[in-house]
């Protein structure tokens, strides 16, 4: 009986998280992140809406413009303060990392960071996600300004 | 007992997954590229056209968006000219898919322009010509026109409205993907690339200070390289692709010349509060003469043209 009544919050289980990347959900975090951008003076240029449940990590790529700064923010269930596991790794075309959001000093996980380009062309954006994180969704935006 | 209670968790699970199936639209990696149209009309052409184009998404994923350019239009300090945008009244004129969507992508550009100086009721006519199109190409349930309009009559910031069209646009781009109409998102984003060229090569003839801008024109070079790709692919898609293409080709070729090496040294620092890497210029040389610049303003026109009529 143990066994079913643990099957069963196990599919629950499953499912609520599953059910947090919804429209509404992630529209909420995308708002966290663009609030992170304005006070900053930065404009929203583009968002990603990860849903990690089947893949822990997730890259995509963007081609990067000389003379803009970028600010790449993250959010998802968490508040700023608590926001943990979710590695971000920016990298250029030769795959040489330039930053991550992690501070190894303080054992933090930052959302945001920021990349000032000189140098046009395709860029990597790694996201993953550490085993012991259980919220599957997260929005990241990036913004620019000059 | 047990089994019917089983049976009712099984259920209720099965009930809260199945619910979460919109979210689904919203993720954009890691999916399959199986081609499950299953009609007959299909040709095994096209259907190979398809799976090529799905494959080559990231390619269109990595296209920039087009307000950087045009906030670079803004910046230069050209005045706002409303005949240099496309006419929101010929949307209704357009009866091809083709033509539907990559006007989308034309008027996305506008709308953004128009809104970053102030023209609110010129950006709010620009939403009633994507509605249009959208309705037409029957990818109108991505967007919330409603919450669009209110954003511009209350003339919300600019980020705001640019986050809720963009995020329409782009769950619209993967909702298209997994729909396999990826040619459509094509169309939308190369019309949206077009304008927003067409629209700094425009102003970049006559700026006084145009550095910053034939930088940011030579720079499209790389955005242009994913274009002719992707319009390479639709080609066996939608045979209408074929004249675009063929423009976008001799595009290319007349930004053979032209180029921006640079050469950067990267520095960790912290701007603004946050932890920041900045590529500084070691050495930069642009090579864009005035007659690669009038060749390629030229053959944008004549893309543009080729969209918007």
């Amino acid at each position: 009986m143990k066994r079913y009544v643990l099957l069963f919050f196990l599919l629950i289980g499953g499912a609520a998280y599953a059910q947090q990347c919804t429209p509404e959900v992630m529209r909420e975090y995308t708002r966290k992140c663009v609030n992170q951008l304005r006070p900053r003076g930065y404009t929203f240029l583009k968002s990603y809406r990860i849903d990690a449940s089947s893949n822990k990590t997730v890259e995509y790529s963007y081609i990067f413009n000389r003379g803009q700064t970028y600010m790449i923010t993250f959010a998802n269930e968490s508040n700023p303060k608590e926001f943990s596991g979710i590695l971000f790794e920016l990298f250029d075309s030769s795959r040489r990392k330039l930053i991550d959001n992690y501070n190894p000093s303080l054992k933090q996980y930052r959302t945001a960071v920021a990349f000032r380009c000189s140098q046009t062309g395709i860029y990597h954006l790694k996201f993953t996600f550490e085993p012991s994180v259980k919220d599957y969704c997260l929005v990241s935006v990036v913004g620019f300004k000059r | 007992m047990l089994k019917k209670y089983l049976s009712i968790a099984l259920l209720l699970s099965m009930g809260l997954l199945a619910s979460c199936g919109g979210g689904e639209a919203e993720q954009q990696e890691g999916e399959g590229n199986s081609q499950t149209n299953g009609t007959t009309e299909n040709t095994v052409n096209v259907e190979e056209a398809l799976q090529k184009l799905s494959n080559d998404f990231t390619l269109l994923r990595a296209i920039p968006s087009p307000i950087q350019m045009t906030s670079l239009v803004q910046e230069s300090g050209a005045k706002y000219d409303p005949a240099i945008l496309h006419d929101a009244n010929k949307a209704k004129n357009y009866g091809s898919d083709f033509k539907r969507a990559l006007n989308v992508g034309v008027y996305s550009t506008d709308l953004g322009f128009a809104h970053l100086y102030g023209k609110n009721q010129d950006a709010i006519d620009y939403l009633v010509a994507i509605r249009d199109l959208s309705t037409g190409l029957k990818v109108d349930s991505y967007f919330d026109f409603e919450r669009l309009k209110q954003l511009t009559e209350s003339n919300a910031s600019i980020d705001e409205l640019l986050a809720e069209t963009l995020t329409s646009l782009q769950t619209m781009k993967d909702g298209l993907e997994k729909e396999n109409r990826g040619d459509i998102t094509v169309l939308v984003v190369t019309g949206g690339w077009v304008e927003a060229l067409y629209l700094g090569c425009h102003v970049a003839e006559n700026a006084k200070n145009k550095q910053q801008l034939l930088e940011h024109i030579a720079d499209q070079k790389v955005s242009l390289d994913n274009i002719v790709k992707l319009l390479e692919d639709i080609q066996a898609i939608n045979p209408e692709a074929k004249a675009l293409y063929e423009k976008a080709k001799q595009l290319q070729d007349a930004y053979a010349n032209v180029s921006l090496k640079v050469e950067t040294i990267s520095k960790d620092t912290v701007i603004d509060g946050v932890p920041t890497v900045v590529q500084e210029d070691q050495s930069v040389e642009l090579n864009f003469t005035e007659q690669d610049f009038q060749k390629i303003y030229s053959i944008v026109k004549e893309m543009r043209r080729l969209i918007v009529e």
